[in-house]
């Protein structure tokens, strides 16, 4: 569901369009999705609604969609952070990509996605991502926090 | 004060535990009572009992979408906020609540 290939440290990517291509185009590189532009889509569907902008430079993008295979995660950290209209005006430099298929989908698997989700409201855990040197670090740090259930 | 909340997003999967967990630290902050029931992907998770909801102040609802079994919570007083407020400044949530709350009171 989340492996180091798919945490991305120092990317540069100037727009939100710019980073919905590349969540969809990495998925389709690890067999997530078999069709890239209705992944983009989909996320700007649930983009559309309201902003997925979270506090203090993080975002968190995700869509529960027809065209995902498997559930995955994905962590980007850009090198420049970017505009998402964020509640609280700041621009978002983090950014977690949940991606869940339609229908049914193992209760594992969501409590690993509720988990994640909840970690970004730990000023801790968001100080250790801004540090990590090296998506070895994100992933320790993942496990670590949600008490193994990412492992 | 006691209060019991439901929290309910479109997909279900991030601002659902996001809202409950945001609540739960800033009522503790507070000291204020809460249990939060989140209505997502997972389905009701972490159900509110009769009993949670007899003893409860007033009920918070943190949904982007109509929220299930809304029936049990009777003449009980209904505070309803957006969930992305509630992710993102739970404690100006919760204190605005209490308010509304204690001014009808």
């Amino acid at each position: 569901m989340i492996t180091t290939n798919q945490i991305y440290l120092d990317q540069t990517l100037h727009s939100k369009e710019d980073v919905f291509d590349f969540i969809s185009a990495e998925a389709e590189r690890y067999s997530i999705t078999t069709n890239r532009v209705q992944l983009a889509a989909d996320l700007w569907e649930r983009e559309r609604v309201y902003s997925t902008g979270l506090q203090d430079h993080f975002a968190i993008p995700h869509t529960q969609s027809e065209v995902v295979k498997r559930p995955a995660v994905m962590v980007i950290r850009l090198r420049e952070p970017i505009d998402w209209e964020s509640h609280d005006g700041k621009p978002v430099k983090y950014i977690f990509a949940i991606l869940v298929p339609k229908g049914h989908v193992d209760v594992s698997h969501l409590q690993i996605i509720s988990s994640l989700a909840t970690l970004l409201l730990e000023d801790s855990f968001k100080e250790a991502i801004a540090e990590a040197v090296q998506p070895e670090d994100v992933y320790a740090l993942l496990h670590q926090y949600t008490e193994g259930l990412v492992s | 004060m006691k209060i019991v909340g439901v929290t309910s997003c479109i997909a279900g999967l991030a601002h659902t535990p996001m809202a409950a967990k945001a609540l739960e630290k800033a009522a503790q902050q507070l000291g204020y009572e809460i249990k939060v029931e989140q209505q997502g992907a997972m389905g009701q998770v972490n159900k509110l009992t009769e009993e949670d909801i007899a003893a409860a102040n007033f009920v918070l609802i943190a949904a982007d979408q109509t929220v299930k079994d809304m029936d049990r919570f009777g003449d009980k007083k209904v505070v309803r906020v957006k969930i992305g407020h509630a992710v993102s400044q739970a404690e100006a949530v919760l204190t605005k609540a209490v308010e509304a709350v204690n001014a009808q009171a």
